[in-house]
């Protein structure tokens, strides 16, 4: 019989794996982190449940993707893109500038708290309102909105670097 | 007369798509009259629009094994299930139809005294060699289209052949 943590996981698993799958681009990898916080989440339960499980969950997601890419370092650019479902096949050039984009993120989420990457992604991915994630997170909204704000800026001055140089 | 200041506390909310409708109009009027302020939200909306053309991923499906969790591809809907199986059934008459058209060739080829081999490869003088050996399901087709029938029902026979190829391959 799965466990009542187990259960709560498995409502939340499509989640967790969205969130590593957009920020990673890569299917075995947001496997491979959907394991390790599931692991986590199990060893969080056996002191205590979470009271939000879906922000818990997004906030250890997030980590871990964090830690994964610093863990791989280099080399994202060309290698994941070309690993898309079948269903989101693209050309070459669109798969690299993904990539691109992608790492370009990936490097502004590592400058960024915590709570400043669980606003983003909460904001930005999953649609929630700036109450709703306030209450999730067990934050002011006036709070979140700084974050969200602060966080946005940390990635726009990432991607502007590119758009100069597309620009040049 | 809204201050940079001010507007930045609605900057957020504009960002987050919660700008609220009495906010707008004071909005928008510093937008047109601050250079700053305006770069400022254009390039931030930009950036969070580069953030959502990151494509999600396909669903998967989780499923339970025991005290385990499965991930895998989301399971086929009805009509894909449907379709699937009539690609099959479509597939599974091919390969009949292509055993019994190879049982024929090689009986003719006995026949006729040219060695099995040969059919396989189909007639030499059509120069079709090269093709059979790179694809062959195509120099099936084509040794068929020779060999077997004249008239109507090699054309029915090469008509059906394709059709069940062309399903086959999709």
């Amino acid at each position: 019989m799965m466990s009542v943590s187990g259960k709560v996981f498995e409502q939340y698993t499509q989640d967790v794996y969205n969130w590593a799958y957009r920020l990673l681009g890569h299917h075995h990898d947001a496997l491979d982190v959907v394991q390790e916080v599931f692991l986590r989440w199990d060893r969080q339960c056996h002191r205590e449940m979470p009271r939000q499980p879906r922000g818990w969950l997004r906030r250890v997601t997030l980590n871990r993707v964090v830690d994964f890419l610093r863990g791989r370092q280099s080399s994202l650019v060309a290698t994941n893109e070309t690993q898309e479902p079948s269903s989101m096949k693209v050309s070459q050039a669109e798969a690299v500038d993904r990539a691109v984009l992608r790492a370009d993120i990936q490097n502004a989420l590592d400058r960024l708290t915590e709570q400043q990457r669980s606003v983003l992604i909460a904001k930005v991915y999953d649609e929630m309102s700036f109450a709703r994630i306030a209450e999730e997170l067990s934050l002011a909204v006036p709070t979140v909105k700084t974050h969200y704000l602060r966080a946005v800026r940390v990635v726009r001055d990432r991607l502007q670097r590119r758009w100069a140089k597309e620009e040049s | 007369m809204m201050n940079c200041q001010e507007f930045e506390t609605l900057l957020s909310d504009a960002l987050g798509g919660e700008l609220a409708e009495r906010d707008r109009p004071v909005f928008e009027t510093h937008l047109a009259e601050c250079e700053r302020c305006r770069l400022e939200y254009e390039t931030s909306r930009a950036a969070v629009q580069s953030m959502r053309e990151l494509p999600g991923p396909a669903r998967v499906a989780v499923s339970r094994e025991g005290d385990r969790l499965v991930i895998g591809p989301v399971s086929q809907s009805g009509a894909q299930l449907r379709q699937s199986f009539t690609q099959n059934l479509l597939r599974y008459a091919a390969s009949v139809l292509i055993a019994f058209a190879a049982g024929y060739l090689v009986h003719a080829a006995r026949s006729s005294g040219e060695s099995p081999e040969m059919v396989a490869q189909g007639p030499k003088e059509h120069g079709h060699a090269e093709t059979q050996l790179e694809r062959p399901r195509e120099s099936l087709r084509v040794t068929l289209a020779h060999t077997c029938g004249r008239g109507r029902s090699r054309a029915a026979i090469v008509s059906c052949m394709s059709t069940l190829f062309s399903a086959s391959e999709r």
